[in-house]
């Protein structure tokens, strides 16, 4: 009898305690994997969706662009030599690369490369899929009516309109001007013949805010500076 | 042998109370945080989401004014900071009241006396047009003036909808959390309940022995507390909230807000765990030595 009583209150041995809490975590962790697989596949794919910008940006990449509030005027140098043949200069997203001038309507606006919201309220955008200012085929150039280009729709035929780059000066001369649809893509197209397409919203209150009008110029100089 | 079979079971139950508590955890943080539209509220305070999305809605006109030709002001001046915070808290309490079970069916849309003033500042706008340039109202008037405010109104419930609930009935997936809410009261129960149950068996099988029972709720509450704020503190360390897909300012911060606004209190919970298996500890080292004292 004692000797029951005595294994009884036989204190539990020192590694006994030790061991037991962490054999259990283990056991408890490895069951809640277990369990947990299941679920976890079944949601894994919402999560990658949702869950799926890796670099962890916490605005949104056209947010971030940040454009420069130096607005480059490519002056021509007139001392500098010129050529009708040369390289031009690719660039990037977002820079403002030329300058867009035309006499007739006091239009003197930067062009920046690629379009966004945040580049539209500082200046024209260049289509990136077109043709690069001085490069073969349709540099296709828009901007929003109520600002840069309020005045596009009075520009007539003859009228002169320049590009001043960091490569050279280019002059166009318009030709034609045509109302389109926004969804149709035949005036911003990629085109065999070298010409300049500016475009803008038509500006119609009480109309269809989906036409647009295009002024389309043809070169008359390229001056590449040597 | 019987303090073998003792062991045994308290290892058993210990394993149950593990898993019970994690339910536990879950079921009362479901009912009294997930589904309490005030919770939500207090979330988009803190994380200026009304201020983000009245930006997001004037960014937008501003954004239209150079395509439509209307001034951004048309619109901004009727959709005030406050309205914006209306409609978005009405958005949420829609929600929740479908979810939780008080309507049949979620009507996302704003009270018609809300955006009243919008129509008002819309109509009064073109009317002004109109006589500037001497038009005569016909139907294209009409249609227009109609349609602007269908748009504008269109596109501000939309983005007052920061949580998106729209979409997510949409998908289908509100209907099953209503259904969900439904049994959270019965989950809080039977949670709480089974971990009762635990501790009580706990008690009876260590009866005399009181320095036992603190050691197995000590390793219960460690395990658990140990294992669910090491994901909290990953989560919460690695920044894998910010990897959410949604950039847009207000859902953003919506949506990340809620997901660290519950991943704060999982941790406050399993911190309080975890302090109490430290003390259960405590307590068994301390009784223990007492009761070795006392046979010794």
């Amino acid at each position: 009898m004692a000797d029951e009583k005595n294994r009884q209150t036989k204190p539990t041995p020192k590694p006994v305690l030790i061991i037991t809490p962490v054999l259990l975590f283990i056991i408890c962790v490895a069951l809640t994997v277990l369990l947990g697989i299941t679920p976890y596949n079944k949601f894994v794919t919402y999560l990658n969706v949702a869950f799926s910008d890796k670099m962890g940006n916490t605005t949104s990449a056209a947010d971030d662009i940040v454009v420069s509030g130096d607005i480059k005027l490519f002056e021509k140098d007139s001392t500098a030599a010129t050529s009708k043949e040369g390289k031009v200069v690719y660039p990037a997203f977002g820079e403002q690369y030329a300058m867009l001038s035309c006499e007739a309507i006091n239009l003197y606006v930067p062009v920046y490369w690629g379009s966004s919201e945040e580049l539209l309220k500082n200046g024209a955008c260049q289509l990136s899929a077109s043709a690069v200012i001085g490069d073969k085929g349709n540099t296709v150039i828009d901007a929003h009516v109520n600002t840069f280009f309020a005045d596009l729709d009075k520009l007539k035929e003859g009228d002169i309109v320049k590009l001043s780059t960091s490569y050279g000066e280019f002059s166009y001369k318009v030709v034609k001007q045509a109302i389109f649809e926004k969804t149709d893509k035949k005036y911003v197209s990629q085109t065999k013949e070298d010409k300049l397409t500016l475009y803008t919203c038509v500006k119609q209150l009480l109309g269809s805010s989906t036409q647009r009008v295009a002024v389309i110029c043809e070169p008359t100089e390229k001056a590449f500076y040597n | 042998m019987h303090k073998l079979k003792n062991y045994v079971l308290c290892t058993f139950v210990t394993v149950l109370l593990f898993f019970g508590m994690a339910g536990a955890q879950a079921a009362v943080i479901i009912k009294y945080s997930v589904l309490e539209p005030g919770v939500y509220h207090s979330i988009l305070e803190e994380n200026d989401v009304y201020d983000k999305t009245h930006s997001e809605i004037r960014k937008h006109f501003e954004r239209e004014e150079n395509a439509t030709g209307i001034p951004a002001d048309v619109y901004m001046e009727a959709v005030t900071k406050e309205l914006v915070k209306e409609l978005v808290n009405e958005n949420i309490s829609v929600a929740f009241s479908y979810i939780n079970g008080k309507t049949e069916k979620p009507e996302f849309v704003a009270s018609s006396d809300k955006l009243d003033v919008l129509k008002n500042s819309i109509d009064s706008f073109f009317e002004e047009y109109a006589a500037s340039i001497n038009y005569e109202k016909d139907d294209v008037y009409y249609e227009k003036t109609s349609s602007v405010y269908k748009n504008a109104s269109s596109y501000i419930l939309d983005t007052v909808d920061v949580y998106q609930f729209r979409t997510i009935d949409k998908a289908g997936y509100l209907s099953p959390a209503r259904t969900v809410a439904g049994y959270a009261d019965k989950l809080v129960i039977c949670a709480l309940g089974f971990v009762a149950l635990m501790i009580v068996i706990i008690v009876v099988a260590n009866i005399g022995r009181i320095a036992n029972t603190f050691y197995w709720l000590g390793i219960a509450s460690g395990s658990v507390s140990t294992v669910v704020l090491a994901v909290c503190i990953y989560l919460k360390t690695s920044g894998f909230y910010n990897r959410f897909a949604i950039k847009a300012s207000h859902i953003f911060a919506s949506i990340t807000g809620a997901c660290n606004r519950f991943t704060d209190i999982l941790i406050l919970v399993n911190a309080v765990l975890f302090v109490s298996g430290i003390i259960f500890m405590i307590l068994f080292a301390f009784t223990a030595k007492e009761k070795d004292k006392k046979t010794a």
